[in-house]
Formats: structure tokens, sequence, C-alpha cells
């Protein structure tokens, strides 16, 4: 379910970039060749390169990738050429690699713990990010980095997201990380019914860590939003008051429709 | 997702069921939405955003997300849709119905 939910923001993503990437493209688009080439040729050069500056080129790059993906989605004219076109996104594997590899040979160096965090955000699942995973966790287990790495285990199907999360939680001093941590940690053991468990870190995670600016609002918000669901959402539970207007101003609440089954539906046309 | 809801809401026409909305679009693209697609259902305007009151409240954080309620207003599915919504309705139309004529038999 919670792939799912993520899919679809992608997809929302995708379609909010559509106006304005194709309207900047359309006056940018001799250049886009030119900065692919740079950017491999960059980082073919990588001897003289510092292992952050080639870290950079890398990430440029897919983003390039990514661009050229959204113009050609973007001028497709029918569902059915965007569905085949599809398949086409660019899959992060090969660049995955790449940083993997700059990542084995500059264990030591800070911009590793960068490139395997990118490789942890952008590989849903498999040996890459398993791998990039151990690499953080044995090279960068201190690294003011992992916080996006501990947010991304939530959503990845990484092996054993909790012992990572655990071990983040005891061998990481930086605040803001042992705050995300805890949090991913709540989510994973929601996600498994150890619903105990997960109340306990959300608990914790308002008394000791709320501060931290999460995706929206703070991750006081998220755990709260987190316990209000487990405890007032539940099957079995008396749903919770809605009161507010329809699309004309009218007001109305959902009590008004005691009495009928009712289907609530938040939706959005995308 | 419309024409599924346009043909559950007239199919279950005349029986105690509501289906209705929480809305995260802008305004004006809403009301043209609900035209085009001929809703006859209501939703909620929750501000424009996906940050809406309603939609904080509830926690939801992917769209569409859905409930069902019984006639008590208790949540008894959760992220049910297509088959999967008909059959949870249904099966709690069904319920209702018949504890409501269950109530008068023993009259007859």
């Amino acid at each position: 379910m919670k792939a799912s939910c993520t899919e679809r923001r992608a997809f929302v993503f995708t379609k909010e970039i559509r106006f304005g990437v194709v309207t900047l493209l359309l006056s940018l688009l001799p250049s886009i060749s030119v900065t692919l080439t740079e950017a491999a040729e960059k980082a073919t050069d990588a001897a003289s390169a510092s292992p952050a500056d080639q870290y950079q080129a890398v990430v440029k790059e897919y983003e390039a990738a990514q661009q050229e993906f959204s113009k050609v989605y973007n001028a497709a004219k029918t569902d059915e050429e965007r569905q085949k076109l599809s398949d086409k996104y660019p899959q992060p594997k090969a660049w995955s690699r790449r940083l993997l590899e700059l990542a084995r040979k500059n264990s030591k160096d800070p911009a590793a713990a960068d490139a395997l965090v990118w490789v942890v955000t952008n590989e849903r699942y498999g040996e890459d990010l398993d791998e990039a995973l151990g690499l953080l966790l044995s090279d960068h287990i201190g690294s003011e980095k992992l916080g996006q790495a501990a947010q991304m285990l939530v959503y990845s199907n990484a092996k054993e997201p909790e012992r990572a999360l655990e071990t983040i939680l005891q061998k990481n001093p930086h605040h803001e990380v042992k705050g995300k941590a805890t949090f991913s940690l709540g989510l994973v053991n929601r996600s498994h019914d150890k619903n105990a468990e997960a109340e306990k870190l959300f608990e914790q995670v308002i008394e000791k860590f709320g501060d931290i600016q999460n995706y929206r609002g703070t991750l006081a918000d998220a755990a709260r939003g987190q316990l209000f669901e487990m405890r007032n959402l539940a099957i079995g539970k008396v749903a919770p008051e809605i009161e507010g207007e329809d699309v004309d101003g009218k007001s109305f609440k959902l009590s008004d429709y005691r009495g009928k089954v009712v289907v609530i539906d938040f939706w959005g046309d995308w | 997702m419309y024409p599924h809801e346009r043909s559950l809401v007239k199919r279950l026409k005349g029986r105690p069921f509501a289906l209705l909305g929480v809305n995260s679009d802008p305004k004006d693209h809403l009301k043209q939405v609900m035209k085009k697609e001929n809703m006859t259902w209501r939703s909620w305007w929750d501000g424009g955003t996906t940050d809406g009151p309603i939609a904080t409240r509830w926690n939801v954080s992917g769209w569409p997300t859905t409930y069902v309620l019984d006639h008590k207003g208790t949540i008894r599915y959760k992220h049910v849709r297509e088959k999967a919504m008909d059959d949870a309705v249904d099966a709690l139309l069904d319920q209702l119905e018949r504890e409501q004529s269950g109530g008068k038999q023993p009259k007859n």
C-alpha cells in the first residue's frame, strides 16, 4: 500500500512538472544533448575530479536523462503513446552502479555517503540497494546525511529495514538523523501491525524530536497524525466529524448522513 | 474511478447510501470536473491542496484514500476501490436493510 502511494505521488510530480518543464525545455532544447555529453566527459575524466565532483557529475547526468524523458513524455499526444513511453523512464540502475563504485573506491570521503544515500533513495529493491545500505551502515554510520536514507527505508524493499534503523539509532550521534530513524521505525512497525511498538516510537518522536522538519510540517505533526489515525481512524472506531463547505460554499457535515452507509473518498483530479 | 463511482451512485439510488468526496483540487478545477464528469454526489472542498484541513486531520498521504462507514458512522472498511468498494457497500446495505425489515417482521 505504501509503495503504491509513493508511485502515485511520483506520477503527480510528473504531471506537475509537465507544464513548467515543457516551456523551459523548448527554449533549452538544443543544449540538452550537449549537457549530457559534457556530463559524460566529466564523469570519465574521473582521475582529476574530486569524489564530490564525480558524485555531482553523475547526479546531474541522471537529472538530465530524467528531463530528456519528461520532454518526450510531455510531447506525446495520446494516452497510448504515454503508456508506451512509461517503460522508457530512465531506471537509476546504471547510475547507482557508478555511484556504488565511487563509494567503494573512496570509502573515507564524505562524498561516498552522498553517493550511497542517492542509491538508497533511488533504488527500491535489489542487490545494489542492499550493498549501498550495508556500506552506509559499516563505513558512514556517524554521517549526518543518514536522515534521508532512514526516511527512504520505509518505502523500499531493503532487507531488514528494522535492523538498519535500529543500528542508526544506536550509533548515529545526530539529532535529526535519530529523529527521522525513530519515526521511520514507527512506520515500519505499524506496517507490520506492531501497533504497541509503533505508538511508543511515535510518542518518543513527539517528546524528543518534535522540532525536526519533515516533508510537510514537523516530525511532531507527522507523529501526531500517525497516532490520531491509529487511535481514531481504525476499523471499528466511530469516524470523527467532518465539517466543511462544498464547491458552492454550502456547509455540510458527515453526521448529516447518519443512518446511511457512507463512502468517504479523498480524491483529486490528477 | 469516475465511471465506477457514477455507476455505484446510480445503482444505489433510493437506498440508504451516500458517496461523499473530500477534494484537494483548486476550486475552479473542482467545479469544472464535477460538471464534465456529471458528478451528482457532494464533495467537501479541502482548500485546494493536499495539505487541506480535512486530509491533514485524517492523516491522508495517498490519493485516492477511501473509508466505508456503516449507518452508525463506524469505520468498517478502508482503502477499498472498484469491486471491493461495491462489495463492502453492498454487504453493509444488506445488513442494514435486513435489520430494519427484521424489526418490523414480528408484526407479520
